[in-house]
């Protein structure tokens, strides 16, 4: 993005409805509810009991449980939820009250102890620029973990969330990074940034010691996990496997600060940073959204004109398309919305060859879409499929608009995984 | 529960971006096309103003032709479905350039009319490339099989033998050639040549030819390679800026760069295979045996440069001949860069301009040099498949 000056999150008016994910993985049993009709305070649980990998379902603000629904998430996945009617006070308004945790925290060497507190306080990430962090941190108690490596780089620099948050809550970003390195046992540090564009993040960084703010260019699509690990550590992490399993942990600034501010506010995460970019006003929406929320709840507020339009949950070339009512949680936090597409009757490859050069992962894209097409597993394989990060970077690039993403999603649902 | 977020009943501004992000580059195929096509304005200009409105006309009628016909091919089974105008100007265009001016209209002392061979060779063009799997498929460039069929065909009818004079630029006939015999030495380069008056242009001997009759033997008398870079080729001015006789798109070296540079600007063509073409084009001409003199028993010498009865400095002069009187690098430029021939990956792009440069070595001093770097080419191509499988890109991850 070219915003000049890094532009604040205000708070989105507390909807009447909130739709809040039991888990953030689909296909799933959904953890036991209250019963409904339950008159909950902001920041109670909301389920009774979840599985170890899970974070706690908490209600973002006073309200009155109805019952269960399915929703879809951000990233397009489907999940079960529990929907909540928000409570209003005196003047009908709905109550935003951020609650604060209960219990006290856990020993500062309690490594279990501050996964727990983390499980309790509901705080989910789990997108592409920053792996699910339970997963990572349950991990880390398997195996050890000798990095820990905050991105400060946003998975689309049209919409620099990272960059905000980093710049807003530096202290406790440095806190939140600190803590992970704590409870993984991790002895070096990295804050990769753009160093330029945040001299005062890297300024605080440098002075906080035992981490380094590491100077990266903010290139499409250098924020994924694959991409940095291999760029940064030379570390090679198949696209969908934990950074874990490589012996670092890997979050962005967002998921940063809500564990810094666990550490430092004592808050659960009830609301997350958002930015959806309008693609036909060519302007960018940012809010502070509750953990429940729907994008049908911002598109309103904002009275952000939508008909027929298209929404994208993270980055825009990577094509994941959702539906007006995808509910914020912890998957993706930049959203788009863009006229609907128009048909297009590809041309046949003309071998131009941009799509190897501009592919990240070094793979052969037109190589694989023709194995697709002749359903060759072991030519797909070849021609690198497993390395595919789906960053969409092939689709641009296409002078023949062939749809080589869409292709290589097809072969990996049809068996080869990445 | 001890801090209480406000409320922001009015919204705040959006914050404006000033770029749109766009889902698609924008870039399509004939857009790809119709760049390769503006990269071969510099050489075609450069072959009007030197071989003059028979040259346009030439161009014109080539083009005209596999136009008209690619509209009516697009229609055959489908694979017709496949061929693209855009992609089928360029295409034409290319071959337009590897055409000399003369065929244009008529030769004066031919039998037969000449003019009919460029429209053919337009209308071959888009049945060729329909023959060879249409856009992106064929591993044998089109042009380069139609070029090869107009050799067989036409033979030395195809060879140019004129070029304007300065004063006639653009406008002159290029068979305006006064009493037509070739001049046999020139001194002068055409930038300072004395005008002949009451013709256009000058019949003069080509480089080429003069070259190849060395390295085959053809003097009937004796000539050392010092005597063949100074006394029997035309200055070498007139190879680099122009003033040779020629296709109408190798009318000038610098030309044909700036058109290679214009393609490498946008983005087109990857700078590694003309510039391995040409590097490996001249180390296998500096090592390739060479004929010092030709006398009664013509005496070849492996890496001549090292020869101390010739000297570094004629070989190198030899060497810069033979490179700037073929078509390499029209060749390296505007046909081996070509999507449908030339490998995807980079490693097998370099190796696969290595192999050509090799090859059109040894074509051009053995067999060819007007004709020899296609040959390279044709050889070459027919192993990009190969290539792009053994040389894949390594998975970063």
């Amino acid at each position: 993005m070219r915003v000049t000056q890094h532009p604040t999150f205000d708070p989105l008016p507390t909807p009447e409805i909130l739709r809040v994910p039991l888990t953030p993985r689909g296909g799933v049993e959904a953890p036991t509810i209250r019963p409904a009709g339950t008159r909950v305070a902001a920041g109670e649980r909301l389920a009774t009991a979840v599985s170890q990998l899970d974070p706690w379902p908490i209600a973002p603000v006073a309200a009155e449980i109805v019952g269960t629904c399915s929703i879809t998430l951000t990233n397009g996945r489907p999940v079960p939820a529990v929907e909540l009617s928000t409570i209003c006070d005196d003047s009908g308004v709905p109550e935003f009250l951020a609650p604060t945790l209960e219990a006290a925290p856990p020993a500062d060497n309690d490594r279990g102890g501050w996964i727990d507190r983390l499980r309790e306080a509901g705080l989910w990430i789990d997108r592409w620029t920053s792996p699910n962090l339970l997963a990572q941190l349950h991990d880390s108690l398997k195996r050890p973990i000798d990095t820990v490596v905050c991105s400060v780089l946003d998975g689309d620099p049209n919409l620099p969330i990272g960059a905000a948050i980093a710049s807003q809550e530096t202290e406790r970003l440095i806190t939140g990074v600190r803590r992970l390195a704590k409870i993984t046992g991790a002895t070096k540090i990295l804050v990769v940034m753009q160093r330029r564009l945040l001299p005062d993040v890297a300024a605080a960084v440098k002075a906080a010691g035992g981490m380094s703010a590491v100077e990266m260019v903010n290139d499409y699509p250098q924020a994924d996990p694959s991409i940095l690990l291999a760029t940064l550590l030379k570390r090679k992490l198949r696209p969908g496997r934990l950074p874990s399993d490589l012996g670092v942990l890997l979050v962005d600034s967002v998921a940063a600060v809500a564990v810094g501010r666990v550490e430092i506010d004592e808050q659960p995460m009830t609301s997350l940073p958002v930015a959806l970019f309008h693609h036909s006003r060519n302007s960018t929406h940012l809010a502070t959204m509750l953990v429940g929320s729907s994008l049908h709840d911002l598109l309103e507020v904002r009275q952000v004109a939508s008909g027929g339009f298209v929404f994208r949950g993270g980055d825009v070339l990577r094509d994941r398309r959702i539906s007006r009512h995808a509910v914020m949680a912890g998957s993706e936090i930049a959203l788009h919305a863009s006229p609907g597409p128009t048909s297009v009757n590809p041309d046949p490859c003309i071998r131009c060859g941009w799509c190897v050069e501009a592919c990240p992962s070094n793979i052969h894209p037109a190589g694989l879409l023709d194995s697709v097409q002749r359903r060759d597993t072991k030519a797909a394989e070849h021609y690198g499929i497993a390395a595919c990060v789906e960053c969409g970077l092939c689709d641009y690039v296409c002078p023949s608009r062939l749809p080589i993403l869409l292709g290589i999603r097809t072969m990996r649902k049809g068996g080869i995984k990445g | 529960m001890d801090t209480v977020l406000p409320i922001t009943p009015e919204q705040p501004p959006p914050i404006e971006a000033p770029e749109t992000v766009l889902l698609h580059s924008g870039m399509n195929v004939p857009g790809v096309f119709l760049t390769f096509a503006s990269g071969a304005i510099f050489p075609m200009t450069a072959g009007i103003a030197l071989y003059g409105w028979r040259a346009m006309l030439a161009i014109a009628l080539v083009v005209s032709s596999a136009m008209s016909m690619a509209v009516v091919w697009r229609r055959i089974g489908l694979r017709g479905g496949q061929i693209r105008v855009a992609h089928m100007l360029w295409l034409s265009v290319v071959l337009a350039m590897m055409l000399p001016a003369h065929l244009a209209v008529n030769l004066e002392n031919a039998d037969w009319q000449v003019w009919p061979i460029l429209p053919a060779a337009g209308a071959t063009l888009v049945i060729l490339n329909w023959l060879l799997g249409g856009l992106g498929v064929g591993r044998v460039h089109p042009v380069l099989a139609t070029y090869l069929l107009m050799v067989a065909l036409f033979g030395t009818i195809l060879n140019p033998g004129s070029v304007l004079q300065r004063n006639s630029l653009f406008v002159g006939d290029v068979l305006d050639v006064g009493t037509g015999q070739p001049i046999a030495a020139i001194k002068d380069p055409w930038s300072s040549r004395p005008i002949v008056p009451s013709q256009a242009a000058l019949r003069l001997p080509r480089a080429s030819e003069q070259l190849h009759a060395f390295t085959r033997g053809n003097y009937d008398s004796w000539v050392s390679m010092d005597a063949l870079v100074r006394d029997r080729v035309p200055p070498i001015q007139d190879l680099i800026l122009g003033g040779q006789p020629g296709p109408i798109g190798m009318a000038s070296i610098v030309a044909i760069a700036i058109g290679g540079l214009f393609l490498l600007y946008r983005g087109l063509i990857d700078y590694r295979i003309p510039l391995l073409i040409m590097l490996s084009l001249m180390l296998a001409l500096y090592v390739l045996p060479v004929p010092i003199v030709i006398s009664e028993k013509t005496d070849w010498r492996w890496l001549a440069i090292r020869d101390p009865r010739v000297g570094w400095a004629t070989v190198m002069t030899f060497v810069h001949y033979e490179m700037l009187a073929s078509p390499a690098l029209f060749m390296a430029v505007f046909m081996a860069t070509d999507p449908s021939v030339r490998p995807m990956a980079k490693w097998a792009r370099a190796v696969y301009a290595i192999v050509i440069g090799i090859l059109a070595a040894v074509s051009q001093r053995y067999i060819s040099i007007s004709g020899g770097p296609f040959v390279a080419l044709l050889v070459g191509s027919l192993l990009t498949p190969y290539l792009d499988r053994l040389l894949r890109p390594k998975p970063l991850i």
